[in-house]
């Protein structure tokens, strides 16, 4: 399982990563902000993305939109990873369309199950 | 002929004539009756009551002679005067004095003359009564005697008009008297108290010369007194005897008719007398009197009392050393000072009236001291009234019925951007922004939600700029005629921009500490998961430690946050019928580890329970309490939760054997950061926020939570809510008519009534539910609400049906509406779906508080346009 992780902090990406992989044993791919994101999601083919909501420039809900725009790219499911930690906004966010919201803090020990969870793959 | 000789003190004897007021007056029966006795008890042809003026005898009464005056030089009376008693002529041309005499010589032909003088009581004479024969003769010592007694009655009938008039201008200057002194009493002393104004021991004398008429009152007191019974002797025979007594009768009665009015009129002096002296020693007020030269006649006790003077030292005193700068002359009622012998002064009111024709002043002085002290400490109050009127942040308006504004302090000025006094008299319409289109509406709106409560409005400031306010209202009374209210006003501008700073700052606060948190954490984890290598035990014991505080730290700005949410009612929960047992559930999972660490076990009991509530929130409360209960609870002991239903609540608890809470902290560890002791922060771990969370919550849920300890025997900590079925109770009562409501909310689903109904209900709005769309339609068929919140999500596009029903009606075609559906609606489609002014809501995308404001907006737009 291939997994695009968009993050504009490389410490976070870091440890995402690492959760993924070395405890999920995931395969992972990294972008630093959403256009980025929209070049790897097209060229790495991820069976998922653990996206940024607020990032410089592009920023993750504008992203989610984009990635929906392109055919070759509206079909790979999304998961927010957010500090927000607003109720309304997390349910703003689901309505964008994602298939889920994790939130920063996050237990990169659990990571990978909790992303397993939310695409439904067991 | 020899002329009689002019008597002693004639001047006098002519003043006393002139006072009797006789001469030239009309004949009067009295008179008559004894000229008549005297001719015939002496039997003589001619009688006369003769008053001897400075040159002439006038005859007040005549028997038997045409002329009413004589010159005096040859008149027999002057003669008679000077005689001690009778002077008795038996043939007048036999005595020298008269035989030339031209009444001897010619008409009428006196031969024989007897006078008796009219002596008064001062002695002097005033004329005679005498009886005149054309024949020599003389009278017999009983004819003698009658003539003198007749005499005396002509003298006393005299006096007695002289007192009668006396007596008559006594009253006379007694009423202009007891008028200037009403007037003096009645301008200075409006209700004049009669009672005394302080004990008895003072002089009770009063000497009111100028009110008094001494001289009156002596005449008729001892000259009226006597009786002065006729002593006749009766002379001739049976028939003259008989004609003699009536007369004489007659006159005894006119006489006591004439001394039964001097009686009552000095009686009515009397009581007069009385009257005044009663007033003038028991009136509260000073009263004097004094002369044009300033010095004082009279006192009344109480002008003692005011002066600090005995009455003895008053009178003959200068007024100007009682009433410093006075001056004897009438001046009206002045505010002045009065001064006291003890060298003190006391304010007073006077009054000065002038008496007696002029001559004399009366001053009836007041003392306003308690007065002037009363009106100083209501100036006094006043001012600090109005100082801190001037001085308060808060603005405040008061208008009339009409909504005029009838004063603003200082702070209501600057509020809306206006100069001192500009506001006053302007209509309150000019504070209401143009945007909001029939201002008059708007604020009758207002009013009526904000009579004793604070809501919020839009002002607009003079230089035309919005802004919101706080406006509470009362009515207050004391304001004159009319309704008079009152607006607490308070300009919440700045507020709401630090609120919306404070929003962006939570916001940042949560990303930019979040992000460093989660590195921090996600780094820790991994390092402790092993996963990047073994630690020596000491490493994975410090990366332990680390990674314990970090979440305790991620904890605590999560706690942070949610308190703070919470607490402006931002947080958003979602209502559902929640079944206890699986909150129990879900709860027991969540501290299952922690407890078991701790050696705690952890007991709840099976419940069938449910509630109206958001099962995320409650699985929050009930996990931070049993939490709690197990962190205080010793290795070895037994939590319990316990769910009870009772009368529309559920009420859980959780009892624990822990150290208890002290009774003076039960309250307080509700509030932010209250923990029992400092320590127990760093002991216990937690963040002193958990509780208040619990609070704000189960609060959010129309519940209660509390606490029952004993110390060192645990604690039982519980909460309340309502439970599901409650709920349904709830929306029923507001399903019937019940009058005209403002808004009828059509929706399925109970749960989000039951919290919308809540919110509405506290904002003052008037609901009435439906739970379908044939029921919406009744109801607002039946009750014309100002606004329908619809949600179109109602079974099988009822909502839509709904809505073209009512369309289709015209009088329903204009229906303010609120679309407030779980989807939302395409702006194509929206056009289709309105009545009259029509706004969307979708429920996943806004807050309680907004929906509040919407539909509070819409009904104040309702109101403004003046619909049915």
């Amino acid at each position: 399982m291939k997994v695009l992780i968009v993050d504009d902090e490389p410490d976070i990406r870091r440890i995402a990563k690492l959760g993924l992989s070395r405890v999920g044993g995931m395969e992972v791919v990294e972008a630093a902000n959403g256009a980025e994101a929209l070049v790897r999601a097209k060229e790495d083919k991820p069976d998922a993305v653990l996206l940024d909501v607020m990032m410089p420039g592009l920023d993750g809900p504008s992203t989610l939109a984009r990635l929906r725009e392109d055919p070759a790219t509206a079909g790979i499911p999304v998961v927010f990873l957010t500090a927000k930690a607003i109720a309304a906004e997390l349910e703003r966010l689901k309505v964008l369309g994602a298939a889920g919201v994790l939130t920063k803090p996050f237990d990169p020990m659990t990571l990978a199950r909790e992303l397993r969870a939310l695409l439904g793959i067991s | 002929m020899k002329a009689a000789r002019v008597p002693d003190r004639e001047r006098e004897r002519l003043q006393a004539l002139r006072d009797a007021e006789i001469l030239d007056t009309p004949p009067e029966a009295d008179f008559d009756a004894l000229t008549r006795i005297a001719a015939a008890v002496c039997g003589t042809p001619i009688a006369l009551v003769s008053l001897l003026d400075a040159d002439r005898q006038w005859f007040k009464s005549r028997v038997g002679l045409a002329e009413t005056e004589t010159p005096r030089s040859d008149s027999f009376s002057s003669h008679a005067i000077l005689e001690p008693d009778l002077l008795e002529v038996p043939d007048a041309q036999a005595d020298e004095r008269f035989a030339d005499n031209p009444h001897v010589v010619g008409r009428p032909h006196v031969r024989f003359y007897a006078g008796t003088p009219l002596r008064t009581a001062d002695g002097h004479v005033l004329g005679s009564l005498c009886v005149i024969d054309h024949v020599p003769r003389s009278l017999t010592p009983e004819q003698r005697s009658a003539l003198r007694d007749l005499g005396q009655q002509a003298t006393a009938q005299i006096e007695l008009r002289r007192t009668v008039s006396e007596l008559r201008r006594a009253i006379g200057e007694r009423e202009s008297a007891e008028a200037a002194l009403r007037r003096a009493l009645h301008s200075a002393v409006p209700p004049a108290p009669l009672a005394a104004p302080t004990t008895g021991t003072r002089p009770g004398l009063l000497a009111l010369a100028a009110l008094m008429v001494p001289l009156a009152l002596t005449l008729a007191g001892a000259q009226l007194q006597p009786s002065w019974e006729p002593r006749l002797v009766l002379a001739g025979g049976v028939l003259g005897s008989l004609i003699i007594f009536g007369l004489v009768w007659s006159l005894a009665d006119a006489r006591r008719g004439a001394l039964e009015r001097a009686e009552q009129i000095t009686g009515a002096l009397r009581a007069s007398e009385q009257r005044v002296r009663s007033v003038m020693d028991t009136v509260a007020d000073a009263i004097v009197t004094f002369g044009r030269d300033a010095k004082v006649q009279s006192a009344n006790p109480a002008a003692e009392w005011l002066f600090g003077r005995r009455l003895a030292d008053l009178i003959g005193r200068d007024i100007g050393d009682l009433i410093p700068g006075m001056v004897p002359a009438p001046s009206g009622q002045v505010e002045a000072e009065a001064a006291r012998a003890d060298g003190s002064t006391v304010p007073v009111d006077m009054a000065v009236t002038p008496a007696a024709g002029g001559d004399t002043f009366v001053a009836s002085v007041r003392d306003v001291s308690e007065r002037r002290a009363a009106e100083q400490a209501l100036r006094q109050s006043e001012q600090r009234t109005r100082s801190i009127l001037d001085n308060m942040l808060g603005g405040l308006i008061t208008i009339d019925a009409a909504a005029t504004i009838e004063s603003a302090n200082p702070a209501a000025e600057a509020i809306f951007g206006y100069e001192r006094g500009e506001l006053v008299g302007r209509a309150l319409t000019a504070l209401v922004p143009e945007a909001v289109g029939d201002r008059a509406a708007y604020l009758r709106t207002a009013f009526a939600r904000a009579i004793g409560r604070i809501t919020e409005w839009r002002g607009q400031r003079q230089s035309g700029e919005e802004f919101p306010f706080e406006l509470s209202m009362f009515e207050f009374t004391g304001g004159g005629e009319g309704r008079h209210f009152a607006g607490s006003v308070r300009d919440v501008s700045e507020r709401h921009a630090v609120e919306k700073l404070k929003g962006e700052f939570i916001s940042t606060v949560s990303h930019e500490l979040r992000t460093p948190l989660a590195s921090i954490r996600g780094s820790l984890s991994l390092l402790a998961g092993g996963i990047l290598g073994d630690l020596s035990d000491e490493a994975r014991e410090m990366v332990t430690i680390a990674e314990r505080n970090c979440v305790r730290l991620i904890g605590l700005v999560n706690d942070i946050l949610d308190i703070e949410r919470l607490e402006q009612g931002r947080l958003h929960m979602e209502m559902a019928e929640v079944a206890m047992a699986d909150v129990l559930a879900r709860t027991r999972d969540a501290v299952q580890a922690f407890a078991a660490e701790r050696q705690v076990a952890v007991e709840m009991e099976p419940t069938a329970a449910a509630v109206q509530g958001d099962d995320g929130r409650l699985v929050q409360v009930l996990v931070n309490l049993v939490s709690n209960a197990v962190k205080f609870s010793p290795a070895g002991a037994t939590v319990r939760v316990l769910v009870r239903e009772r009368g529309g609540r559920v009420r859980v608890e959780v009892t624990d054997r822990g150290r208890g809470v002290p009774a003076s902290h039960r309250a307080a560890i509700f509030e932010r950061f209250r923990q029992v002791e400092s320590s127990d922060a760093r002991d216990k771990g937690g963040t002193g926020l958990g509780l208040a969370i619990c609070k704000a919550i189960v609060d959010q849920h129309g519940g209660e939570i509390g606490v029952e300890s004993e110390v060192g025997q645990g604690s039982t900590f519980w909460f309340e809510i309502p439970s599901a079925p409650a709920a349904d109770r709830f929306l029923e009562m507001f399903r019937a008519a019940d009058g005209r409501p403002d808004v009828i909310l059509a929706d399925h689903d109970a749960t989000l009534l039951g919290v919308l109904v809540r919110q509405l209900v506290g904002d003052g709005v008037r609901v009435r539910v439906a739970f379908d769309a044939a029921e919406a339609e009744q109801a607002v068929r039946e009750s014309a609400p100002r606004l329908l919140v619809v949600d179109l999500g109602l079974p099988e596009g009822e909502g839509r049906s709904l809505l073209d029903h009512l369309r289709a009606d015209e009088r329903l075609s204009l229906l303010p509406l609120l679309v407030y559906s779980a989807q939302d609606v395409d702006e194509r489609r929206q056009p289709m779906l309105g009545l009259g002014p029509t706004r969307f809501l979708t429920k996943s995308r806004v807050t309680d508080v907004e929906v509040r404001a919407v539909v509070s907006q819409m009904l104040g737009a309702e109101a403004r346009e003046g619909r049915p």
